[in-house]
């Protein structure tokens, strides 16, 4: 199925992806950000706070957004 | 599902209208034809002196083509960079898209305003406190018609500014500007598709961080600076200036002048060489003995302790030194006169 991801670290990203069906927040996490920890990101499904459980639905749009973002 | 909004409707299509001026624009590539046109029209020119065995003519012409495909090289570069992934391809968002980005930005936020006819849109965020430092709430204003260049500003709701600047409502603020640092990238993807709630809360979570490596103004500095004399903090509450260098000094390293009241620091504020309590230099006088300097307490009518000594052991030398008023006189001449102090009448002499 196809979902919407985006990545606020980094350089930032947002495109359709396609994942399994039966995925949860938490695997798809672990998937895209393999070195990452869950409690250092704000995760949203659908722009709502999400649990980690939660399986995702076909056309989700999916947030991984740090919570400590660095300014200069 | 919160109630639609006709007029945040109205300023979506607004915002969605200039995202869309924004896709187009980058659009705008040049793959500079007319370098292309060079480079086909030297590849010719090659070719024929080379089948002439113009071996000269042909190495110059090679390196008017590397020079062509170089510029056609930098284009391509550009090119590729506009377009990205994310960054040109996807189609701009849609009126419905931004609305639900701001319906989101409501419920996230909970002093949410917007003004159709400016085109801008404010929250606040919670209460910020960066190590202990209260800086308490910041709205950020974003101007939808200036989307595509800065298009937005911080405002410190009650400002806890650092002692030492008033330009600077938090470590990464300066002015109304964020320097945006790692959410450059992230903040600017956000705008280009129109997720507004993303944009929103990589502000929020940029200005509830702190980087130690680069603020206008650390956060250890924030109340206070650093000690000239020893370089620890000193805070507000526990720091004074020198007034013979205006450098700020905690209270351990401060001394002040025993008999004005004078502050200063170690370098600045000399000490009565008789007694070594601290004395500015304008409390230090001279004997009018032997020109040493000594605090107000320890000149008794303008003689020093030693002078006085002296006096009394050879009152006729005095009463002529008071005679000639020549504090330079030499008493030491005198067969019977005492020793003079420590290092008086001593020069350097090389070895």
């Amino acid at each position: 199925m196809q979902i919407l991801y985006i990545n606020n670290d980094g350089a930032g990203f947002a495109d359709h992806i396609h994942v399994e069906d039966g995925t949860t927040v938490s695997k798809l996490f672990t998937q895209r950000v393999p070195h990452g920890r869950a409690s250092d990101y704000l995760i949203r499904v659908n722009r709502q706070p999400a649990t980690s459980d939660q399986v995702l639905q076909p056309g989700d749009r999916v947030s991984f957004t740090p919570t400590k973002i660095e300014g200069a | 599902m919160p109630p639609f909004d006709p007029l945040l409707w109205r300023l979506a299509g607004r915002l969605a209208a200039h995202i869309s001026k924004i896709s187009h624009r980058t659009l705008d590539i040049d793959l500079a034809p007319r370098s292309m046109d060079a480079v086909r029209q030297l590849l010719d020119q090659l070719h024929a002196a080379t089948e002439r065995g113009w071996h000269s003519a042909a190495a110059y012409l090679s390196l008017q083509l590397r020079s062509r495909l170089t510029e056609c090289q930098t284009s391509i570069n550009a090119g590729l960079k506009a377009t990205s992934p994310g960054a040109f391809w996807q189609s701009p968002p849609t009126q419905r898209l931004v609305y639900d980005e701001l319906v989101a930005v409501r419920a996230d936020f909970a002093d949410f305003t917007f003004d159709l006819p400016d085109q801008t849109i404010s929250v606040t965020t919670e209460e910020i406190t960066l190590e202990d430092i209260y800086l308490g709430r910041f709205e950020i204003r974003l101007q939808g018609r200036e989307l595509g260049g800065t298009p937005y500003i911080i405002i410190p709701e009650s400002p806890h500014f650092p002692s030492s600047r008033s330009d600077v409502p938090h470590p990464h603020v300066l002015g109304e500007r964020l320097c945006e640092g790692d959410a450059s990238a992230p903040l600017a993807h956000a705008l280009r598709t129109g997720r507004f709630s993303d944009f929103f809360q990589i502000i929020q979570q940029t200005l509830a961080s702190y980087n130690s490596e680069s603020p206008y103004v650390a956060l250890d500095a924030w109340y206070g600076a650093d000690c000239h004399a020893c370089g620890g903090h000193a805070s507000d509450d526990d720091s004074s200036y020198c007034d013979g260098c205006d450098a700020t000094v905690c209270s351990d390293c401060s001394r002040s002048c025993q008999h004005c009241g004078t502050s200063g620091c170690d370098a600045c504020l000399p000490q009565c060489p008789e007694c070594c309590n601290d004395c500015c230099s304008s409390c230090l006088n001279r004997c009018e003995g032997c020109s040493k300097l000594r605090c107000p307490e320890c000149l008794t009518n303008q003689l020093c302790e030693d002078c006085h000594a002296e006096a009394a052991t050879n009152p006729d030398t005095d009463e002529e030194a008071a005679d000639e008023e020549a504090p330079e006189s030499d008493t030491t001449l005198s067969p019977d006169a005492p020793l003079p102090p420590d290092r008086v009448g001593q020069a350097l002499v090389p070895a």
